[in-house]
């Protein structure tokens, strides 16, 4: 069955996750053929919900993230593999198992894990949203270290870290 | 484009390692837009000062929830009474179910209580199909800082005005079911550069007639059935240009005169109640400043009532000093023709420049005259009328002032002070202030204080009608008022999940209800306290299904020595089951308690009851295309609405089983 989202929770982060990678201070080292990335990674279950979210991000950038091509790619779990070199990662539930290895791969190859809920700070994943009085970009630093990536200076500034 | 040159501008200076101030503030104008949002769509709304339940269009839909009544008795402590021509009436918590006016209605930011009874109940049949979401405040105050309420304010969206967020809807809808139901409408909008258009229409139409048993003059007439049909359209227009903005909404009513207009059952199958309702509200907002925004509208309100019932069977009586007994051997007829007029003027500023502030300020002004004020009564099957004036004032004059602010005192606490100075021209001026406190002790559990001290004017029927009809006025009566405490917390375990408890206790003075003595006459009566609690619980399952119960809890009194007409328990509690993507079950199954009665009304307490409905959604979605089947009371459970003192003995006989099916299609 369908995933169930939050559709003003989707478009927060389909409008702020890129803007989010843009503050990685080794963004220029995940740049493929000038292109830069981002993985939608998600169940069969998870079908509808990545692609509303890929379709919500491809209408505010139109495949362009400042002066770089920008693209959204759909990846099934089952297709997810080691040799995946997006320059950052969202999925939208990092507790199942099958998911695991997406936050593994993040971590090594020190590319962002964004997720849907921060309650998967616990399953590892780096940075999520959350809309309540008002809205908060959550930084999960029990796990930064892991990720080692560094991030502008300007990006502690807004973002609410997570103990 | 000038948002992408930005983004460019902005990556460059950030490969150039400068400080991204800029980029700063996109960020944090991200952020506030989505706060924005979701404040103006209530999906915060547990982290925000208020007390609210929300309900939106797709759950009421797969529930076969048909009109908006319907969907108030989903709302924890909210019941509905039936009164005079069957006027059925929201009560909140049990609070004087004998008033009509002590909940607000506002249909997409505007007001609809009329004066005459400060009712609006001719909207409680607004199909849902036309309803984005309905936001339900328990208690004083609503969501709007213009407008006090009493016990409760409900607010309608509806899809031809929803607010920021998705596109608007454009859709064709349909049903009909038991009684010869039938329904159909519109919603449709159009956006041509700056130029938003939306509209929404629908017709609807039935047959129905409930079981009345004995009336109050058991000796006289013939009748045994109540008529209740229903004959009801309204057209909703919008539009939006720049700052500018137009809405209005032009609705009639016309249906069967019901339990009467003085209790009396009528054998004239002509007798009717029609109503007519337009609104039209224009607005300018605009920037005074950065962080000040300035909005300048005007409105106008309308409502035409025609009525024709014989309020006393041939051969019966009534005392009519200084003659004694009189009897009427050919009845005796009422036909109403009523027409009030309100005009409204107001400027209101929002201030978000000062940090940590949101402050909502504003004046507003209303012109209200009556422009038909004519009772006939005719004592010989209406071939003649002798005419009189209905209400014996001819307008009111209201201005007031209001102010808010919601200040967030840090990350998890914020606090909202308020205060609403009115002005009346026929009553005594009120000063309304609010506290509310919230703390967010984490994200999982949020706790909230609330004191707000609100008021209802008396409507013009209470303070104005004159003549010999079965209700009498009191034109010294002043304003009720209320001080409300309440305390909520919510533990919200998952992101769907979440329980609510909050704590009530009103305090209500110089209520305003009539005695069942001749003549009955609307007076301030005294003060009465209530104090409760209402719960709910809310859980999202696998495969999406949802899971709903809530329970609610009132003591005290509403009345001289008893909570009358209010069940102390009731409790709601639905399951939405998704057994494929495309199709939907659902049961709904609602538990009203006993019902006690004023003090000096022998009769035995109203039983409590169950009802049960179930619903099937079918959905196939490439052609945005739906049917749905319900069936209401599917055990035919029977059960009443109770009735004054001395009209109907065996109360008011609610509908058996029922069935609706609903056809949708987007575009």
């Amino acid at each position: 069955m369908a995933l169930s989202v939050d559709p003003l929770l989707l478009q927060a982060q389909a409008s702020i996750f890129p803007k989010i990678m843009l503050l990685d201070n080794a963004i220029s080292n995940k740049i493929k053929a000038n292109r830069l990335v981002l993985d939608i990674v998600h169940t069969d279950a998870q079908t509808a919900s990545a692609t509303k979210l890929k379709s919500v991000i491809d209408t505010e950038y139109n495949n362009s993230l400042g002066d770089l091509r920008f693209e959204v790619r759909l990846v099934n779990i089952k297709d997810f593999g080691a040799e995946e070199d997006a320059a950052a990662y969202y999925v939208f539930d990092a507790s199942l198992p099958s998911v695991k290895k997406v936050v593994s791969h993040a971590k090594s190859a020190q590319r962002i894990c964004f997720g849907y809920s921060y309650k998967d700070f616990n399953d590892g994943i780096l940075i999520s949203l959350f809309v309540k009085e008002k809205t908060y970009i959550y930084l999960n630093k029990s796990v930064l270290h892991q990720y080692a990536v560094k991030f502008t200076p300007i990006f502690y500034r807004i973002a609410k870290v997570i103990e | 484009m000038r948002k992408v040159l930005l983004f460019i501008s902005l990556f460059s200076i950030l490969c150039a390692e400068e400080s991204g101030e800029e980029f700063l503030k996109l960020l944090q104008g991200d952020l506030k837009k989505y706060s924005q949002i979701a404040t103006e769509t209530k999906q915060n709304v547990d982290y925000m000062p208020y007390i609210v339940s929300v309900l939106h269009n797709k759950e009421l839909t797969q529930l076969g929830i048909l009109s908006l009544r319907e969907a108030l008795t989903l709302v924890p402590g909210v019941d509905i009474s039936v009164g005079m021509a069957g006027v059925q009436n929201p009560i909140f918590r049990g609070s004087n179910p004998f008033a009509m006016g002590q909940s607000k209605l506002i249909i997409d930011g505007v007001v609809v209580n009329d004066q005459m009874f400060g009712a609006y109940n001719q909207y409680l049949d607004m199909p849902v199909d036309i309803i984005e979401r309905i936001e339900v405040v328990r208690g004083p105050g609503s969501l709007l800082s213009s407008v006090n309420a009493y016990a409760g304010s409900i607010h309608v969206i509806t899809k031809a005005n929803k607010d920021a967020g998705p596109q608007k809807e454009k859709s064709i809808f349909a049903a009909f079911g038991s009684d010869d139901y039938m329904m159909g409408g519109f919603v449709a909008s159009h956006q041509e550069g700056d130029l938003e258009l939306s509209s929404d229409l629908f017709y609807q139409r039935h047959d129905r007639e409930l079981y009345a048993g004995v009336d109050r003059f058991p000796a006289f007439g013939t009748a045994e059935y109540a008529p209740l049909w229903l004959r009801n359209y309204a057209v909703g227009l919008n539009a939006a240009y720049k700052g500018f903005y137009l809405k209005g909404r032009f609705a009639k009513n016309e249906s069967g005169i019901s339990y009467g207009q003085s209790f009396s059952l009528s054998d004239d199958l002509s007798d009717h109640l029609d109503v007519q309702n337009n609104s039209l509200e224009v607005g300018y907002g605009f920037d005074m400043a950065e962080g000040v925004k300035g909005t300048l509208s005007v409105g106008y309100f309308d409502e035409w009532r025609e009525m024709q019932n014989e309020v006393m069977p041939d051969g019966s009586s009534m005392m009519m000093p200084p003659m004694g007994m009189v009897t009427f051997p050919n009845g005796r007829y009422l036909v109403i023709d009523y027409a009030e007029q309100t005009f409204k003027e107001r400027f209101e500023v929002k201030v978000s420049a000062v940090e940590d502030h949101m402050i909502t300020t504003g004046v507003e002004f209303s012109q209200s005259r009556i422009k038909e004020n004519t009772a006939k009564v005719s004592t010989d099957n209406l071939q003649t009328l002798t005419e009189e004036d209905l209400l014996s004032n001819s307008g009111r004059e209201h201005a007031s002032f209001y102010i808010d602010d919601l200040i967030d005192i840090d990350e998890k606490t914020s606090i909202q002070l308020g205060a609403k100075f009115d002005h009346f021209s026929d009553v005594k001026d009120q000063f309304s202030p609010r506290f509310a406190l919230v703390h967010r002790y984490d994200d999982e559990n949020i706790y909230k204080l609330i004191y707000t001290r609100s008021y209802r004017e008396p409507s013009w029927r209470e303070q104005y009608l004159i003549g010999s009809h079965y209700f009498s006025a009191s034109e010294g009566v002043e304003s009720e008022s209320v001080d409300a405490y309440e305390a909520a917390f919510i533990h919200k375990f998952g992101i769907h999940n979440d329980f609510k408890l909050n704590l009530f206790y009103l305090n209500n003075q110089d209520q305003i209800y009539f005695e069942n003595m001749n003549p009955r006459v609307f007076d301030n009566r005294g003060d009465h306290e209530l104090y409760g609690l209402e719960s709910e619980l809310s859980l999202q399952l696998a495969q999406g299904d949802k899971f709903y119960l809530n329970y609610s809890y009132v003591d005290g009194e509403n009345v001289s020595g008893a909570l009358a007409n209010s069940a102390q328990h009731m409790a709601r509690a639905y399951y939405i089951h998704n057994l494929t993507r495309e199709l939907s079950l659902s049961s709904l199954v609602k538990y009203v308690g006993e019902k006690e009665r004023t003090q000096d009304d022998t009769r035995d307490n109203v039983d409590d009851y169950i009802t049960a409905d179930i619903s099937a959604v079918y959905r196939y979605e490439p052609e945005d295309l739906s049917i749905s089947l319900s069936v209401k009371n599917i055990f035919d459970t029977t059960y009443y609405l109770p009735s004054p003192d001395g009209t109907y003995p065996g109360d008011f006989e609610q509908a058996g089983t029922s069935f609706l099916v609903r056809l949708s299609k987007g575009f």
